[in-house]
């Protein structure tokens, strides 16, 4: 198991502004597939670099197990590692970039190579062992940097940003084959990127991190269904969550959210604490939790259509209000059957179990309880 | 034809035939070449053949030049100096060279590995810079100063404060051959230097981060990683100093004027002396193309022990 405690690092001495990563708590499972996800500029790579060893946290700890790791040295921390650029030597031949880690521990030359071939063959590149990295494609040099970190059965996988490099088919491929290595070969391992679709799709766990600290720490599925924030909840999903700013009002003894354009009405067993009320919020509305319904529908919000997008697996419906009183257009999802024409008016339902509320008191805290 | 008819049946040939570059656009890349070309032809490639021409002749200070066919080529092969300036150009050439190359190579590393960054590593390549800065003249001149054989110069004089002497040596009688590649090696290795820098700052650093990473140790990464990115411009440094030493002799006719004796003649300077001291034009220049010829085989060697093929042979890609 890997932990982190409150591990900050400051890349400018002690200035406040200078941390790329502030006060970052992390656990690891042992054989478990962890995402560190965010933006470019988030710290998600100068936390791994510090995992890797090759950047020194300017406080806190780093436990492998139970040894504290903070001082030791990369080659003694028994990690592999894939760089974005691949780093392989561009003198060696794939044969001898495979078996320098094991070259460099003092393994013999017979068995180093043995083993860089078996390694070979598991990523499916054991006939271009004689080559020179700049005679590969992407793809296959992706597949030595891989080899090369797998070579000495490492217990920790470090992958930054290891198929930003490859076109957007081979990354299909390639993340399913890491996947599938990882869980055979049952290595702890951890990756960064800024793919949510690639981590949410490969990992056990993703950490979403944004100004060098972890928003949320959890399942793809509960980052998607529950974010805690609404960092998370508009970093997550695309087409993006609508957000629609409004206050939450007492409106015929119900608690109700009144926007610009509209008004939604809270359902009993998501009521609010009261001292929320006439706070400023969010609403959060992802665009595959709205349908389109009859005029009868006394819950539905009517609501006019402003644009259609056609992505193929369905439509992109833009709406505003009648009055044009909101600030941006809600977008939602529907199916190629579903016939509207921009001009139309619609109406539109909420599905009551699905949206979310932000506190915009609180930097953006979501204010539901899923349960 | 009036020019818009010529217009008109330009562009109607242009519908048909195949496109063809207008002859504006075909002259212009010559137009730019042309006025160094003209500079090359007079300053260069002219004297080449004037040497050429010269060396199959007696021409001397009469200036009367008649031919005598390989006559100058016969008389320096049975010219007694020959394997004595032979052994000074080899021993010049192949000492300045290795001590030369070792040290660009050691400081290289030094600075752009071992120092990366530290402005120690820059102030001390500064401080290799400044001997290729200052006129050759003044340079000499401190190097002359520095092995004076009287008790004014710096080296006798340091040694004497410090009791190791107590009569001023006469440097340049005892080793002559020795300051003449020491001056030489200071001012060279600066060139090398640069290169040599530049490429081991081109390496990527997720490089050295994979080293780290893989346990490489420091010999490691030097042999397998920063040596074999330095083969080319080695290669280059290797043939342009050693052409640069076998022809050179300027550094030593300053120092040395090739003296004492014929300690430090080099073929380089023979050929000069006997051209412009001698006024044996025509042997002077048969001289100097032995040292082309010399420079020539040597660079064709280098090229062939470093394997310059695998160089400008492609890559292959395929998946």
């Amino acid at each position: 198991m890997i932990t982190l405690k409150n591990i900050v690092k400051a890349y400018d001495g002690k200035k406040e502004s200078g941390r790329a990563v502030d006060g970052l708590n992390l656990e690891i499972r042992k054989g478990e597939f962890v995402a560190l996800l965010g933006p470019s500029g988030c710290g998600k790579t100068t936390t791994l670099m510090m995992l890797a060893g090759l950047l020194k946290p300017t406080s806190g700890e780093i436990y492998f197990g139970e040894r504290m790791v903070n001082h030791v040295e990369p080659k003694d921390r028994n990690i592999g590692m894939v760089f974005q650029s691949y780093a392989l030597y561009p003198h060696l031949t794939v044969r001898d970039n495979i078996a320098f880690p094991l070259r460099e521990r003092k393994m013999r030359k017979p068995e180093a190579y043995e083993r860089a071939r078996e390694i070979s063959k598991i990523v499916q590149i054991d006939h271009l062992l004689d080559r020179k990295p700049a005679q590969l494609s992407g793809g296959q040099q992706q597949r030595v940097a891989m080899a090369r970190a797998l070579a000495k059965s490492p217990e920790i996988l470090l992958l930054d940003e290891p198929m930003s490099n490859l076109d957007a088919r081979l990354k299909l491929d390639v993340r399913d084959e890491i996947r599938k290595i990882q869980r055979d070969l049952g290595v702890t391992t951890i990756i960064v990127t800024h793919d949510q679709e690639e981590a949410l799709a490969i990992s056990d766990r993703v950490a979403i991190l944004n100004d060098g600290r972890i928003q949320q720490y959890a399942p793809p599925n509960e980052l998607f269904g529950q974010p805690v924030n609404l960092f998370v909840a508009s970093f997550l999903g695309n087409p993006p969550m609508n957000l629609v700013p409004g206050t939450i009002v007492m409106s015929g003894g119900e608690q109700t959210i009144a926007t610009s354009g509209f008004q939604y009405r809270i359902p009993r067993e998501r009521q609010l604490d009261a001292a929320h009320i006439g706070k400023p919020v969010k609403l959060g509305l992802r665009p595959h939790d709205m349908t389109l319904t009859g005029a009868d529908d006394p819950e539905a919000i009517p609501m006019r259509v402003d644009l259609v997008e056609h992505l193929g697996s369905g439509k992109l419906v833009k709406v505003t209000d009648p009055n044009k009183k909101l600030e941006s257009m809600i977008r939602l999802l529907t199916d190629n059957e579903t016939d509207v024409q921009s001009g139309d008016t619609v109406h539109l339902r909420v599905r009551a179990d699905k949206f979310h509320l932000f506190d915009m008191t609180d930097n953006g805290l979501n204010l539901m309880q899923y349960r | 034809m009036n020019t818009v008819e010529t217009a008109g049946l330009n562009r109607l040939q242009a519908a048909s035939a195949p496109y063809k570059k207008p002859l504006r656009n075909v002259i212009y890349p010559y137009l730019f070449i042309l006025p160094f070309s003209l500079l090359v032809f007079v300053f260069f490639i002219l004297p080449a053949i004037a040497t050429i021409a010269m060396s199959f002749t007696d021409l001397n200070a009469s200036m009367k030049p008649h031919y005598i066919g390989l006559a100058n080529f016969k008389r320096i092969f049975a010219d007694y100096n020959l394997p004595e300036i032979l052994s000074h150009t080899a021993v010049f050439a192949i000492l300045s060279l290795a001590i030369s190359l070792l040290f660009a190579l050691i400081i290289s590393i030094a600075t752009q590995y071992f120092l990366k960054g530290k402005v120690s590593a820059v102030l001390y390549r500064v401080l290799w810079l400044i001997p290729s800065i200052i006129p050759s003249v003044v340079y000499v001149t401190f190097w002359k100063f520095l092995f004076d054989p009287t008790e004014g110069g710096l080296v006798n004089d340091l040694l004497h404060r410090m009791g190791i002497i107590s009569e001023p040596v006469s440097w340049f009688t005892r080793g002559a051959m020795a300051i003449v590649i020491l001056a030489t090696i200071v001012s060279t290795v600066s060139g090398g230097m640069i290169l040599l820098s530049a490429a081991i700052n081109s390496i990527p650093e997720d490089l050295y981060k994979a080293a780290r990473v893989d346990g490489a140790s420091e010999k490691s990464v030097i042999m397998k990683i920063i040596l074999p990115t330095l083969k080319w411009p080695l290669m280059y440094i290797t043939i342009s100093d050693l052409i640069g030493f076998v022809s050179s002799y300027f550094f030593i006719m300053l120092l040395t004027q090739g003296g004492p004796m014929r300690d430090t003649t080099t073929l380089s300077l023979y050929a000069f002396q006997q051209a412009f001291n001698l006024k044996y034009y025509g042997y002077g220049a048969a001289v100097s193309l032995i040292v082309v010829f010399i420079s020539f085989i040597l660079t064709l060697l280098l090229i062939r022990l470093f394997d310059f093929d695998q160089l400008i042979k492609p890559s292959r890609i395929e998946d």
